[in-house]
């Protein structure tokens, strides 16, 4: 390979990147400034407006413009389609490292987020070969600012809204037995068999509690020294346990990205000696597109949930 | 069958912008991953077209790649091999009845066909059948100028 294909592939790579760490830089900026400068109400609402026209994701569009940006930098290496694949997968590694070890984000979010920024990257790509082929690449090029406003643009339409997932359990055990192992529970000594765990994501490994009395305090501990710090609202023997959480871990994969709010246990006696054991999380999710996320942490969610309930059910029914 | 899926029931997010292109570039991730004739097929046909004179490669509005004689689309090859041309209702029926080409996926009764790229050995009747759409293209068009 020549130094001048090795400088345009490198190239690529760079811009790619630069065009990626520029928009989201651009972004923050963008809606930092405004929400801290009092703008007249007009204003105000032609900015709302605006951003209620543009509504692309911007988890759609930034690895789009990235892959775009790339391929105007390898338009003239004849590059076939694995030749493009394969340096998309090299380019788009770069920002998740990147965002690993300059930002400090947390790998299981980065991990989350790959797919998204692969996927609708290589899309970028192979628009942009098609773009750049032509004598007007360079007009073509303007599909970039746009992109760029369209990006910008929706990271006003955040509205922050309380979801809440909800896990059932049959346990073989009266609600008596099964509330015992409710409120705190000893640790749970398994392996946890969720495949995020074994990339890094903590996993619950127990629970203490002040007694069983609205305020007491309750820690959920989790691997890797995670506690959160929770605060018992509703109690009804053998029936609910609400908590509030009062404190959560400040963990990259947490941080500005997740904030729970509650959680709940709830008991049902089936007359059968059996109990239906349900979990309760309330959150709210600060990532876009919302609809992707939301999948994430509704399956994390569940498999912390679950993984809970089981030992819960394990430790009742062993009892019997 | 997810590409039948999507275009015969999902039709309607083609409207939204670059959401196609989305989804052809999940196409093409699939069949670079799992079917290799396939893709040096779409690659072998890609270049061979745009050998010819005034043949323009674009991102095609449903995604893929669109080929354009000036503003007149000739056909368009998407992300797993399928490529659909327009011929005329004429041809089409004169290329189904001879086997060479299918009704069209989503229009079949249209003067649109579609033909599978599955492996290199498919590129000559391709060929044939784009050289079809092209010569019908140009020529329908000729036609209308002088009218």
């Amino acid at each position: 390979m020549t130094g001048g294909r090795w400088l345009h592939i490198i190239l690529g790579l760079v811009a790619a990147n630069v065009v990626g760490v520029a928009f989201c830089f651009a972004f923050v900026l963008l809606f930092r400034v405004p929400d801290q400068v009092d703008l007249p109400s007009r204003a105000q609402q032609w900015f709302y407006g605006f951003a209620i026209m543009a509504i692309w994701p911007s988890l759609v569009l930034i690895p789009m413009a990235m892959g775009t940006a790339a391929a105007y930098f390898w338009r003239s290496l004849s590059f076939s389609l694995w030749e493009y694949f394969l340096w998309w997968i090299v380019t788009s590694l770069i920002s998740p490292f990147g965002a690993y070890f300059a930002f400090k984000e947390g790998a299981v979010c980065l991990l989350i987020g790959f797919p998204i920024l692969f996927v609708c990257g290589f899309a970028g790509v192979l628009v942009g070969r098609l773009l750049f082929k032509s004598k007007t690449a360079a007009i073509n090029l303007s599909v970039i600012p746009v992109l760029l406003i369209a990006t910008l643009a929706e990271g006003k339409m955040r509205q922050d809204q309380r979801h809440v997932v909800e896990d059932r359990i049959l346990i073989k055990a009266p609600a008596a037995d099964v509330w015992n192992y409710v409120v705190s529970f000893p640790s749970i000594h398994t392996a946890p068999n969720y495949w995020l765990n074994a990339v890094g994501l903590p996993s619950p490994l127990g629970t203490t509690c002040q007694g069983a009395f609205v305020g007491a305090a309750r820690e959920c501990i989790f691997s890797d020294g995670l506690v959160f710090k929770e605060r018992v609202s509703q109690i009804s023997p053998a029936r609910l346990l609400t908590f509030e959480i009062v404190e959560q871990p400040s963990n990259p994969e947490l941080l500005g990205h997740l904030t729970l709010h509650r959680g709940q246990f709830q008991l049902i006696e089936n007359n059968d000696g059996t109990t239906t054991l349900i979990g309760r999380s309330w959150y709210t999710l600060h990532m876009r597109p919302l609809w992707y996320f939301d999948w994430w942490t509704r399956d994390v969610t569940s498999h912390v949930h679950l993984r809970v309930m089981e030992h819960i059910k394990a430790l009742s029914e062993r009892k019997r | 069958m997810i590409f039948k899926f999507v275009v015969k029931k999902l039709r309607w997010l083609a409207r939204i912008p670059v959401l196609p292109q989305l989804f052809d570039a999940g196409l093409v991730i699939a069949t670079m991953l799992f079917d290799r004739p396939r893709l040096r097929a779409m690659e072998m046909f890609e270049n061979a077209v745009c050998r010819k004179d005034a043949i323009q490669r674009r991102p095609h509005r449903f995604g893929g790649i669109g080929f354009f004689v000036g503003t007149t689309e000739i056909g368009h090859l998407h992300g797993n091999g399928l490529l659909d041309l327009f011929v005329g209702k004429s041809f089409r029926t004169d290329q189904v009845r001879r086997g060479r080409a299918l009704p069209h996926h989503v229009f079949p009764e249209s003067g649109w066909i579609s033909f599978w790229l599955e492996s290199p050995a498919d590129i000559g009747q391709a060929l044939a059948l784009f050289e079809t759409a092209r010569m019908y293209r140009t020529t329908s068009q000729l036609i209308s100028r002088v009218r």
